[in-house]
């Protein structure tokens, strides 16, 4: 059924192609983690000045498709003096949607950190800076691991949009190789089972994290008698 | 070659296209909701060969990206002899993901639904049928609301890429407006508010639900 001599054929092109979907998440991931970051912090700020701009901000990446963000940044910002190549374009407009993505769920961590932690940095007279990176901070990311690994699987499929800008990555491969070969279940079935793979590896991955935080959890409960563990 | 459009023809083009893309919501809305309330049961009652073999296409599909599927469908739909027009490849596309993602919501409320209530339905003589019209459904539809206006706003948002095998919507004609105004910005700008209008609330909505049914 299907000719395994082609699939044998085309399987380093089919790997190099994977290498550069995984560099566009890679990068992606880093430059969103960073904003995620920045934004989830300013979002649960007092003041409008900086919450305001954070909502228009998540607000518009939530409600339009990716696809329109792409074209955005790589048709629009032309006009603006900006030149950027077709990676530099994807790895911003995918920085930028899943950035908005992160910083809801660094917003959900923050906010769940008990207020007592800040008050008691402050009286060991920390600054606020120290506080959330000696702090709050690393609390944050281990409680979020499994969201941002959850994140981190939907990045990963929607680097495929990488291919509307002709980057050599999966989907564009996957494509090629279809209209090259006349073979579609070929083409685009290696291609799925990499990309699934990827997707049963992240979540097995989260699942096991965070069940590792339940029990964690549960042991420090049985042990101290604590009410509520962050 | 630059041609002027005007900001009112833009937006007249461009809202007319956008029902386009809300024209798929209907047709993907029932179908994924038929068939992800069917596949959903079949795994929950782990009827056997159909329950495994759903599983694994069910996660297939979550696990791939919605491009690829699209692509899959459009070149492989014609080589089994199947010819279909763009707004057609776009329902089978965006069915396919719809029932996946949904058959995944109603399995989880089915799971989560109080055994009692089967045992109490069935004490009161009710049939198979009965059970799952007056018992089951109401109450998994209800707890199940807020991601099933959450694969609302997921789907809308993915008509745009149909746009990329061919199906005239907002998106594509926002590129065709874009190359004879030269001017992107305006264009990708009236794509956007369209979106938002109609994405924003739904999410706000899918949110309220969301607080309201964990209460």
């Amino acid at each position: 059924m299907l000719d395994m001599r082609m699939i044998s054929q085309y399987l380093p092109d089919f790997f190099e192609a994977l290498l550069e979907t995984l560099k566009v998440a890679a990068l992606s991931g880093i430059f969103s983690l960073i904003i995620g970051t920045v934004v989830g912090i300013l979002s649960t700020m007092k003041s409008g000045f900086a919450r305001i701009p954070v909502g228009i901000y998540t607000g518009f990446i939530r409600s339009t498709p990716l696809l329109v963000q792409l074209y955005f940044v790589h048709y629009g910002l032309p006009i603006t003096g900006l030149m950027l190549t077709s990676f530099q374009s994807a790895i911003v407009a995918f920085s930028l949607n899943s950035g908005a993505y992160i910083s809801e769920i660094v917003r959900g961590g923050l906010i769940a950190i008990d207020k007592g932690q800040a008050e008691a940095s402050k009286a060991l007279g920390l600054s606020w800076f120290q506080t959330m990176r000696k702090v709050i901070l690393p609390q944050v990311f281990r409680n979020i691991l499994p969201p941002l690994i959850s994140q981190f699987s939907y990045l990963i499929k929607d680097t495929s949009l990488a291919a509307v800008l002709v980057i050599p990555e999966l989907t564009y491969t996957a494509r090629k190789i279809a209209a090259r070969t006349y073979m579609p279940f070929e083409s685009f079935g290696v291609p799925m089972l990499m990309y699934f793979g990827i997707y049963l590896i992240l979540a097995l991955l989260s699942s096991l994290i965070s069940r590792n935080q339940k029990s964690r959890q549960s042991d420090a409960k049985r042990w101290f008698g604590l009410k509520k563990v962050v | 070659m630059m041609q002027d459009i005007s900001l009112l023809q833009q937006i007249v083009r461009l809202g007319v296209a956008f029902l386009n893309n809300l024209a798929f919501l209907p047709f993907v809305l029932g179908i994924g909701i038929v068939l992800g309330i069917a596949i959903a049961l079949i795994r929950f009652h782990r009827i056997p060969v159909a329950s495994q073999l759903l599983a694994i296409v069910v996660e297939i599909v979550r696990g791939s990206p919605f491009l690829i599927i699209v692509y899959a469908i459009y070149f492989a739909l014609p080589y089994v002899g199947i010819e279909l027009g763009a707004f057609q490849t776009g329902i089978v596309v965006l069915s396919v993901t719809a029932t996946a993602y949904l058959s995944e919501v109603f399995r989880s409320g089915l799971l989560s639904l109080d055994k009692g209530q089967f045992e109490a339905a069935e004490a009161l003589g009710m049939n198979y049928f009965q059970k799952l019209v007056h018992v089951v459904l109401p109450q998994i539809i209800k707890s199940t609301m807020p991601s099933i206006v959450g694969q609302i706003v997921m789907t809308i948002k993915d008509t745009s890429i149909v746009s990329l095998v061919g199906m005239v919507e907002i998106v594509r004609t926002s590129r065709q407006i874009m190359q004879l105004t030269l001017s992107p910005f305006t264009a990708f700008s009236i794509v956007s508010v369209f979106f938002i209008l109609v994405c924003y609330p739904l999410i706000v909505v899918s949110k309220k639900l969301e607080g309201g049914s964990s209460k």
